[in-house]
């Protein structure tokens, strides 16, 4: 999304959001902003933990389990079993030690960027750690039951540079979620129906609408992330090659902007991200678009 | 008058990040639980997440400048679709994205 609409753009969504909760403030700075934006977020979802604090990262066993519950709703839209995908509690050894990957991968990501760094420290209020359950293998993810909040497994095979894709990867996911807070995105009935499912960018497999819209705009946002700021290092793991991500998330979106009636259950404003996604992948089908 | 309690709402939450930071990195070298080059990257670690809290602190220009062309109106009709989203029927409408392996 940072990619595909701009910091402006973000900050514009952020702000409209804000100042449902504080009509009246001066909202100019970083940090009444923020805390107008996690107030609004706070009221909406009383039975949510908000965190207001600089430090995203989450060491309490009860949050955390909080945070988890977001996921631990089976609902229309799941067609992998997403309600049963979040395991059990690390120790507190367990949890500290992956934190701190988690934080050297974050603070090393952020130093790249500026503008990734206010986007980020604006929008991402909390970061946790549970494992994935025996019967899933999944690196984490993210609830539009609780925007802001993202979860990660951080399996001991990962490496730093795939944890650094995965604060991309669900940054992008939470500004979608931020973005449909500001202009409505799906009609929820006609994107349930199997028949209105479509291809998937990294799983490629037929999903429901939102999860194969959300996978165009992740890859988009991973590839351009490599372009200026990651290049592809040899410890990439999670995420496939450039070429291959972005030939898949061309499919995902054929397939996507293929649909009969699609205009009818996706805003014009999803669809224009599509197209807009489906472009910018064709510049990385060559593999010599990313350096390494 | 609002001004200043805004600035020191700011250097409260930054100064406690900081704070905390360097009291625990001070505890951490009093007992010696760091050579010399781990004392040089928690120092050098110390400083890059300084650096990036600065720039979101002082980054109210670029914000200012991103949303001085939003109109009530925006904000209005923002308002209204924040309510359907937040009031449409949670199993209906719930996204949960899952990087899945």
């Amino acid at each position: 999304m940072l990619s595909l609409v701009g910091k402006d753009e973000v900050l514009r969504n952020v702000y409209r959001v804000a100042r449902l909760f504080d009509p009246t403030g001066d909202l100019s700075d970083y940090a009444s902003l923020r805390r107008a934006f996690l107030g609004l977020l706070a009221q909406k979802n009383p039975h949510m933990p908000v965190n207001y604090s600089w430090d995203p990262f989450i060491r309490d066993p009860r949050v955390e389990d909080q945070l988890a519950s977001a996921f631990d709703v089976d609902v229309a839209l799941n067609d992998l079993d997403q309600d049963t995908v979040v395991g059990d509690a690390f120790s507190q050894e367990q949890r500290d030690r992956r934190l701190a990957r988690a934080r050297d991968a974050l603070d090393s990501l952020l130093r790249l960027d500026e503008d990734l760094n206010l986007v980020f420290g604006l929008v991402v209020h909390s970061v946790f750690c549970k494992a994935s359950s025996p019967s899933h293998k999944a690196h984490g993810g993210s609830s539009s039951g609780m925007i802001g909040s993202t979860w990660l497994s951080l399996n001991e095979s990962i490496t730093k540079s795939d944890i650094m894709e995965m604060f991309v990867h669900e940054l992008t996911h939470i500004l979608l979620f931020v973005d449909e807070l500001n202009y409505e995105q799906f009609d929820y009935d006609e994107i349930a129906k199997p028949e209105n499912y479509a291809l998937s960018a990294i799983l490629l497999k037929r999903r429901p609408l939102d999860k194969s819209i959300h996978s165009i705009v992740v890859a988009t946002e991973l590839l351009e992330a490599r372009r200026r700021l990651l290049g592809e290092p040899a410890d990439l793991t999670m995420h496939p090659p450039t070429p291959e991500l972005a030939a898949s998330a061309i499919r995902a979106a054929d397939s996507v902007l293929g649909l009969a009636r699609v205009e009818t259950f996706t805003s014009a404003r999803l669809l224009g991200f599509v197209r807009t996604c489906r472009e910018q992948c064709q510049s990385f089908l060559s593999p010599r678009a990313v350096g390494a | 008058m609002a001004e200043d309690i805004k600035k020191t709402r700011i250097e409260e939450g930054y100064g406690n990040l900081v704070r905390q930071d360097l009291e625990k990195l001070i505890e951490r070298v009093e007992g010696q639980e760091l050579t010399d080059s781990e004392i040089k990257l928690a120092m050098k670690t110390f400083m890059d997440r300084f650096e990036s809290l600065t720039h979101r602190i002082t980054a109210g220009a670029a914000i200012s400048r991103a949303v001085e062309a939003v109109t009530e109106t925006e904000v209005l009709d923002t308002g209204k679709v924040t309510e359907i989203r937040f009031g449409q029927v949670p199993l209906a409408s719930q996204m949960i994205m899952v990087a899945f392996d």
